[in-house]
């Protein structure tokens, strides 16, 4: 054979920690690695939110000055968007994905682990950016032009890691879909696999069809800045409102993005502890499939107010509202699936209920923002921020909380502390909600986001919102510890580990041999595939 | 998977390995031209209006998709086939074809079995005689390969005169 393929390298055990973690093209350390890091960023991440609500909790200026505020808002987005919460989802694929399809590993494994190893170079770029000249970048995530070409030094660094970090969700999108279409086993049709799964080969396509979109964009802010181009330069020619257009033709499939594994970690979770078959599984698969074609005909919502012809507006007003459709199928799904369960109600299905009623409240204030004349009111507000954060965090984020409780028994062999995983769920959910639900009243009220000062009739809400906040930071650290005991002991896990758990990852021991399916075992029928038809 | 095919006549056996997969290579590239139509529709409409420095960026995705897909399916199809003859044993990889080949002395090979040191790690399995080695059924699962050293051993070494069991 010319060319050895990873199963060959690992003959042995790696012989040092070097070896095991930084050359390593397993997809169990390669996910255990991205999801080691997604947690790291959610607290840097967290501690540049803390800083935001800190400097919110009183008016007038307190904290910070507001250059360094807007320094605040930017990079936390950045650092949750790309840090945390996408890398975690891969982290979760890179983990659960051969080992519910019946493969041996991802279908590139080298590639898999250049994607990693990428992140924390284009972080260790991108937050070097807070020590360079002008600071990092403050314009907001989207980096509109012509304000992003008013940085100093950390413009080009920035976009540079940016690139890299694009470079790593690509590779690992296109792992995902080599693995998905050429390594599952035999018997597995498209049609029997797990909704993660599924939802994640979708996700991959929204990646690979975007992630260009946003490449292309930032390259031309930087020839515009260092070559002399106009693309965006109303000075030379250009339209910046054009750059808007395109950011958000890549940013809103990046929204889906974010959510769509969600759907497949949530349709997994629920029948689990619901000992129900997942309901409507078809119509769950075509419903992600309808939320991430819409989600390329939508991104003008987020500039209604930017001045767009009539008919403009109107259509991305009904194309917006059409996505409660396939919505709304995927919470009925879920609804009926709990409906006359044998349920219980252990961590991950705890933060999986939070998940359907915080997110369908997310989606309910996304409703009122598609409605262009109302939006007129919301937008650039703080109801626009309370809205992405139910979906974001009450949403994405809780996913990964329900993931982690649902899958870290099969990972580490140990069952976690249930007792701290409920203390976790419940601080969770009645902080996020004291953080969060005050900024509708807030954004309703007309205060402004992306400011380090208020008027004074919005100190209140904003004082609950803070104290909200640093509850659900904290709450956080029992997150922490629960991982910490779970990898380093306690009772043993069964292979089975949940009552009520189908799917392949459950037919093998707790933990996973290194090599989970040398051969793919035979899928005979769908019966036991979790959040699939049996 | 190991298909195993004889002949007691002519004293012959023959074990096929293959590494299972569901791929169809016909799936595959109809998702592939969905995404690449989607990817470089979007970059060629832009280029169009005159933002033509995302098409780059798509193009050369688009080739390192194709790549990915082609050569991962290339690995589904991979074959080793292990021919015993009455003196003689011939290894063959390849996929459409045989692309490499070994000759071995029947009676002066040796199968062997190497356990890893560890739980997490896969065997490993090889024929070798006179300085020449190769390793055999890399992609089989546990109790395969195992279940395969056996067999062979049967048949292969100083031991497995020709023509005893077959």
């Amino acid at each position: 054979m010319t060319a050895a393929t990873h199963d060959e390298h690992h003959a042995g055990p790696p012989s040092s920690f070097l070896d095991r973690w930084l050359f390593t093209t397993n997809h169990k350390d390669i996910g255990t690695l991205y999801l080691l890091f997604a947690l790291l960023m959610f607290f840097v991440g967290g501690a540049m939110a803390m800083v935001i609500r800190a400097e919110l909790f009183q008016p007038g200026m307190q904290l910070v000055d507001p250059y360094f505020f807007n320094q605040m808002t930017t990079m936390h987005a950045l650092v949750m968007i790309f840090g945390a919460v996408m890398p975690a989802f891969v982290g979760l694929a890179n983990w659960m994905i051969p080992i519910q399809i019946g493969a041996p590993d991802m279908a590139l494994p080298r590639m898999n682990n250049w994607s990693f190893w990428i992140l924390p170079f284009a972080f260790a770029i991108m937050l070097a950016t807070f020590l360079m000249p002008g600071g990092a970048l403050a314009g907001g995530w989207t980096m509109y032009p012509p304000l992003m070409l008013q940085h100093g030094m950390a413009f080009p660094f920035a976009i540079f890691a940016i690139h890299l970090l694009g470079i790593s969700s690509i590779m690992g999108a296109i792992n995902v879909v080599a693995t998905i279409l050429n390594m599952r086993a035999p018997g597995m049709t498209l049609m029997k696999m797990p909704l993660f799964v599924w939802t994640w080969l979708i996700t991959a396509y929204l990646i690979i069809a975007v992630m260009p979109v946003l490449a292309g964009a930032i390259t031309m802010l930087l020839t515009d800045q260092y070559f002399g181009t106009s693309f965006f330069s109303a000075a030379g020619g250009g339209d910046p409102v054009m750059y808007q257009h395109i950011f958000w033709f890549f940013g809103h499939p990046e929204v889906y993005i974010m959510i769509l594994p969600a759907f497949g970690i949530v349709s997994a979770i629920i029948p689990t502890f619901a000992r129900k078959p997942l309901f409507g599984y078809s119509s769950m698969v075509y419903a992600v499939a309808s939320i991430a074609f819409l989600s390329f005909i939508v991104w003008a919502h987020h500039m209604f107010t930017v001045g767009m012809p009539l008919a403009g507006e109107l259509f991305f007003m009904y194309a917006t509202m059409l996505i409660a459709v396939p919505t709304g199928v995927k919470v009925f799904n879920w609804i009926a699936t709990m409906w006359r369960g044998a349920m219980t109600f252990e961590t991950p299905m705890l933060f999986a209920i939070g998940f359907v009623i915080l997110f369908t409240i997310g989606g309910l204030s996304g409703i009122m923002l598609a409605i262009a004349p109302a939006d007129y009111q919301y937008h650039d507000t703080y109801f626009v921020v309370a809205h992405f954060h139910y979906v974001l965090v009450t949403g994405a984020v809780f996913s990964l909380f329900a993931a982690a409780y649902y899958w870290l028994p099969k990972w580490t062999g140990h069952m976690y502390d249930e007792r701290l995983g409920k203390w976790h769920f419940w601080l969770s959910v009645i902080t996020v909600n004291v953080l969060f639900f005050p900024q509708h009243f807030l954004g309703l009220a007309g205060m402004p986001r992306r400011i380090p000062d208020y008027a004074v009739q919005f100190t209140e809400f904003n004082m609950i919102s803070s104290i909200g906040g640093f509850a659900f930071g904290l709450s956080q650290l029992i997150f922490v510890w629960v991982v910490i005991k779970c990898i380093r002991g306690g009772e043993k896990a069964t292979d089975q580990v949940w009552e009520g758990a189908r799917g392949l990852e459950w037919t093998l021991s707790s933990p996973p041999p290194y090599h989970s399916f040398t051969t793919p075992p035979k899928i005979e029928s769908s019966a036991g595939l979790e959040g699939s038809p049996r | 998977m190991v298909a195993i095919e004889h002949d007691d006549e002519q004293c012959e056996r023959c074990f096929v390995l293959q590494p299972g997969s569901g791929a169809q290579w016909r799936a595959t590239m109809m998702v592939f031209a969905l995404i690449a139509l989607t990817c470089l529709g979007v970059a060629v409409s832009l280029a169009l209006a005159g933002y033509w420095l995302i098409l780059p960026f798509a193009g050369v995705e688009v080739m390192v998709l194709y790549w990915a897909l082609h050569a991962s399916a290339l690995r589904a199809a991979q074959r080793e086939v292990i021919w015993i003859g009455t003196s003689e044993v011939k290894v063959q990889k390849g996929r459409k074809r045989p692309e490499q080949q070994w000759l071995f002395q029947r009676v002066w090979t040796e199968v062997h079995l190497e356990p890893s040191g560890h739980p997490w790690y896969p065997s490993r399995l090889s024929l070798r005689s006179r300085g020449q080695e190769v390793d055999i059924g890399g992609f089989l699962q546990e109790n395969e390969r195992v279940a395969l050293a056996r067999e062979l051993k049967r048949f292969i070494g100083p031991m497995a005169a020709p023509g005893r069991g077959v």
